[in-house]
């Protein structure tokens, strides 16, 4: 959201976005030393000055966003009225309007923001006024620009929203070097406006006695202010917007002991005008009261209740405060539409890109997993492989079955011949398999002789601790004391044996 | 929704608002048209993925089999490598001076797994010392064989060797 607010020597700016409950964020503040105001104000306004505000809206356009709705402010003199007014009915209402404004009804864009009801038979209605030539052509220029105009304000009202302080009594005073009025407000009124010729800071600077000036000010607000809302407090606290010069008003010695009176009351002398709590900024206390109906204009559509409920207001405080938009309602739904349309767009553009980019990436990601394909060369190398690998296999096979079937002649007749002592021959030795068929337990016969039979036992005893052998057995002893030697067969069974 | 509802029919009438719709229906159903075909090129391309991981470490497992063998000194011989395995071996016995007093190839015999073997017996005589480095050598060339059953005796002051070894046949 982007609010616009045209004062006499500047235009001020500002971007906000509405929160959950109705709280606000104001985001970023600036002005422009452009005044546009003549433009839309003066009917006989120059094409050249026109064209210029149709530029500042085209700036506008370029620097938002596409459904940022736009609400302008205006200042509380451009509006031919501003008025509470107790009627009985609705054609009363309209009488008296044309009346105040001097004005037919069809030459006015007009509002009722603010209805008071301070008892059971009053109802006070404040209204705004203003001629439709100054809406229109801010709806005109603006839409040349391609800007869609979400709202028309008074600073007044939009100033009283942001500030969030309904329950007390303020004037709120504005000073131009051409220019003087006061806007007061009321928790039973409402608001009114008093046009202050003798307040322009031009016309103060000639004056031999300011502060006389501001006592008879001050004097006709409050006879006038008794008149309006039949009661009325003394010494109500002032709040001053003036421009360059307007210290001659802000240090006027009658406004401020005004307001330090007011201090007992409303504990406002001497303290920064804040924004509400519900409003959320990074600008300083001593400017906030600067950007007031900036922000304000952006809660135009909070409900009453709602607003008055954040704002710590009493119950019994019977005051709806609604928007005072000033655009026909054509042009509002039509600027409603618009936005929530560009809104439509921009979602529509994202979800196309979004899937735009998702298919790019489907058809990336096609062509990345069709290329994956088992290699012509790597088939036919593992075909070649596969056949080559079952004649590997046989040939391990082959090479475990050797290992199993190998019966280390060799071997067992070195660790024969390794333990044998030097008392006993050899006379034959048998080992492994003739027919083939593996016997473990008799893997080796021998047959040994010796002088003495002790002989045997020892080569026995010897053999019994090779790893090499299991079971070593003496299977048989002759006496063959005829040639003078004793002859013994062996058995042993097969061990723990590698090839050598 | 009800802004929506109030909005509608105005927006329907919007050609930009149309074009933006058709649009974002058209890639919607291409979305979802090619979505399909994404999976399937998916799945295929998972499959390869894992079948060319099959053979790459089936191919390098069968490398590893094939270095393996490759670097061990006795392997099966052919068929017909078997006689010039017994040439071998009988300059091996003149080598050592030795006495072939028999030699032939034995059958097959029931209760042994003959298929890749074959089975040969000799008896040879000589010099014990000769006999001894004779058996501690045998061997022909790369073959895979060795000595079943070993008959080592002496006869009439003569050191013999009755020996039957098998050949392993590819």
């Amino acid at each position: 959201m982007i609010s616009i607010y045209f004062r006499e020597s500047d235009t001020l700016f500002a971007k906000g976005k509405m929160q959950k409950g109705h709280k606000l964020k104001v985001m970023d503040v600036s002005s422009s030393s452009s005044s546009f105001l003549s433009a839309i104000l003066n009917p006989e306004a120059p094409v050249v000055k026109q064209e210029l505000l149709q530029t500042f809206f085209s700036e506008v356009r370029q620097n938002s966003g596409a459904n940022d709705g736009v609400y302008i402010v205006l200042p509380d003199y451009a509006f031919k009225i501003i008025e509470c007014i107790e009627v009985a009915n609705d054609d009363e209402l309209t009488d008296r309007i044309e009346l105040l404004a001097g004005e037919k009804l069809e030459n006015l864009y007009w509002s009722i923001p603010m209805v008071c009801i301070p008892s059971p038979t009053q109802k006070r209605r404040t209204v705004y006024a203003i001629e439709k030539y100054v809406v229109q052509r801010l709806v005109d220029l603006a839409g040349e620009a391609g800007l869609k105009i979400s709202g028309v304000e008074p600073y007044s009202l939009a100033f009283l929203r942001a500030y969030g302080v309904f329950q007390e009594e303020r004037i709120f005073m504005e000073v131009t070097k051409t220019r003087g009025y006061l806007v007061s407000y009321s928790p039973i009124g409402g608001l009114f406006k008093m046009d202050l010729p003798n307040l322009p800071i031009d016309r103060l600077a000639k004056e031999n006695d300011p502060e006389k000036v501001f006592r008879e000010v001050l004097q006709l607000h409050d006879a006038m202010a008794l008149k309006t809302f039949t009661s009325s407090n003394d010494n109500i606290p002032v709040i001053i917007q003036s421009e360059a010069g307007g210290g001659i008003v802000e240090n006027s010695s009658v406004i401020r002991e005004r307001n330090r009176v007011a201090k007992e009351m409303y504990r406002l002398y001497g303290e920064p005008i804040l924004f509400a709590e519900y409003i959320e900024s990074d600008i300083s206390s001593e400017s906030q009261v600067d950007w007031m109906a900036n922000a304000g204009t952006f809660l135009q559509d909070v409900p009453s209740d709602a607003l008055m409920e954040m704002a710590g207001c009493p119950g019994n405080l019977r005051i709806t405060l609604d928007s005072g938009n000033l655009l026909p309602e054509d042009v509002v739904i039509n600027s409603k539409f618009w936005h929530w349309q560009q809104g439509m767009f921009k979602t529509l553009r994202a979800a196309i890109v979004l899937l735009a980019i998702t298919l790019a990436a489907e058809v990336g990601a096609y062509f990345y997993f069709s290329s994956i394909v088992v290699p012509e060369g790597l088939v036919q190398q593992y075909e070649t492989a596969k056949k080559e690998s079952d004649k590997l296999e046989a040939e391990f096979n082959l090479l475990k079955k050797e290992e199993k079937e190998n019966q280390y002649p060799i071997e067992a007749y070195l660790e024969i011949l390794k333990h044998r002592p030097d008392s006993c021959r050899l006379l034959d030795a048998k080992i492994g398999s003739q027919s083939g068929k593996v016997n473990d337990d008799r893997w080796v016969t021998f047959r040994a002789v010796a002088k003495e039979p002790v002989a045997f036992q020892d080569f026995l005893s010897k053999m019994s601790k090779s790893d090499v052998f299991k079971h070593v057995r003496l299977e048989k002893l002759d006496d063959q004391s005829n040639v003078g030697y004793k002859s013994a067969e062996y058995s042993i069974a097969k061990g723990n044996v590698k090839r050598k | 929704m009800s802004v929506l509802k109030e909005y509608f029919p105005r927006l329907i009438k919007s050609k930009a608002f149309l074009i933006q719709t058709v649009l974002l229906a058209v890639l919607i159903v291409l979305l979802f048209t090619f979505s399909g075909s994404l999976f399937m090129s998916y799945q295929q391309a998972e499959a390869n993925q894992q079948q060319i991981n099959t053979i790459e470490t089936f191919l390098a497992q069968f490398a590893e089999q094939k270095k393996f063998l490759e670097s061990i000194s006795e392997r099966p011989v052919k068929l017909d490598e078997l006689d010039s395995i017994q040439t071998e071996i009988f300059k091996q016995i003149k080598k050592y001076h030795l006495n072939l007093v028999r030699f032939n190839a034995k059958d097959a015999k029931s209760g042994k797994d003959t298929k890749n073997t074959k089975d040969f017996e000799m008896t040879i005589s000589g010099d014990y010392a000769n006999v001894m480095e004779f058996l501690n050598d045998f061997h022909a060339k790369n073959a895979l064989m060795h000595i079943r059953y070993l008959n080592l005796r002496q006869q009439q002051g003569k050191f013999f060797a009755d020996v039957v070894y098998t050949v392993y046949v590819r």
